[in-house]
């Protein structure tokens, strides 16, 4: 058996189909080391591939195990209950925020088109001269790292009053680890991201600003990513 | 040496958050550690791993999360702290367990 045939087999057995994606991906990825390893011990792609397999033992029995896991009836309900939510906080969002912040939540780059993992992080920061607040840091397939934030000025609003070069990432050792970044302005308000390298086998950023800096240990958010996706 | 698979599936659940407990790991390197740690008598079915996996998450014994790790998105899992509070019980639990066996085989001489 191939490859694609074991995972066939496995995706086959889930009975909540909007989670075969995710079970699929950590199986390929396990697949996909596999390989790599049996191939370093000198075996050819074909032969890596076949031996992989095998030693995942029988997919129609891992299938079934993980659909006990993966309950159909739990999980549509999950999703009623985020579309009923979406539905009544929505317009409150649009009547609390205003017209001006919408417009400029539009004006946002769609960096989330491929995300596979948000981590709600919900910092905020009083300065000086603004509030801020860090929304979320987000991943997508290309395994990019975004941080989202929002800011206020508190000075007077017909200055946009946000300079980003206030806002840096670095890792524990203090090195930079930014990537590009985007953002927009208008009416005092100033809403951006940031994209950049999370440190090799480090759960820990840092974040500087305006002289203050703290620390993002994604750990600690992995909790509440979880509680978001199963109450 | 092979045993017995009924040994083996009552203490994977114990073991997978025992060596969650001391880093995070990935799915291939949990179960390649647990086969270097048990000296090869945990080489089990890899696939078997992850509906453990996906059982402990839903027990919110562990969390998991999408990384980036040498280079490729990988699902990451750590253990959580009710997954330490219920690993400390079931290490206790363990322990009283197989003294018990014990003394049982070695009562008068095997």
């Amino acid at each position: 058996m191939n490859r694609k045939e074991y995972l066939r087999i496995v995706r086959k057995q889930i009975h909540f189909i909007f989670d075969r994606d995710s079970i699929e991906s950590e199986l390929n990825q396990h697949l996909q080391d596999s390989v790599a390893d049996l191939m370093e011990d000198g075996l050819s792609e074909e032969e890596a591939e076949l031996q992989a397999v095998a030693q995942m033992g029988n997919p129609v029995e891992v299938g079934k195990l993980l659909n006990q896991e993966h309950h159909p009836l739990l999980g549509y309900l999950w999703i009623a209950s985020m579309v009923i939510l979406l539905l009544l906080v929505y317009p409150a969002f649009i009547l609390i925020t205003g017209f001006g912040y919408s417009i400029i939540n539009l004006a946002i780059p769609t960096v989330h088109d491929t995300v596979v993992e948000t981590y709600p992080i919900g910092i905020e920061m009083e300065l000086p001269t603004h509030s801020v607040k860090i929304d979320n840091i987000t991943l997508n397939e290309e395994g990019r790292y975004y941080l989202t934030y929002r800011s206020r000025t508190k000075l007077d609003y017909s200055r946009a009053g946000w300079s980003s070069s206030l806002f840096y990432l670095e890792d524990s050792a203090g090195e930079s680890i930014m990537g590009g970044e985007y953002s927009s302005q208008g009416f005092g308000v100033s809403n951006g991201g940031k994209e950049f390298m999370w440190p090799e086998d480090d759960l820990l950023i840092v974040v500087g600003m305006d002289g203050e800096k703290f620390e993002i240990n994604l750990k600690e958010y992995c909790d509440e990513t979880r509680k978001k996706t199963f109450d | 040496m092979a045993v017995d698979k009924g040994y083996m599936s009552g203490s994977s659940r114990l073991l997978v958050l025992k060596l969650l407990s001391e880093k995070s790991y990935y799915g291939y390197e949990l179960i390649k550690t647990l086969k270097t740690r048990s000296n090869d008598v945990f080489d089990m079915k890899e696939g078997t791993l992850y509906p453990i996996l996906h059982k402990l998450e839903n027990d919110e014994l562990i969390c998991s999360s999408n990384q980036q790790v040498s280079g490729r998105v990988r699902k990451v899992y750590s253990i959580t702290d009710k997954g330490i509070k219920v690993l400390s019980k079931e290490t206790e639990e363990w322990r009283e367990f197989s003294l018990a066996v014990n003394q049982v085989l070695t009562f008068g001489g095997a």
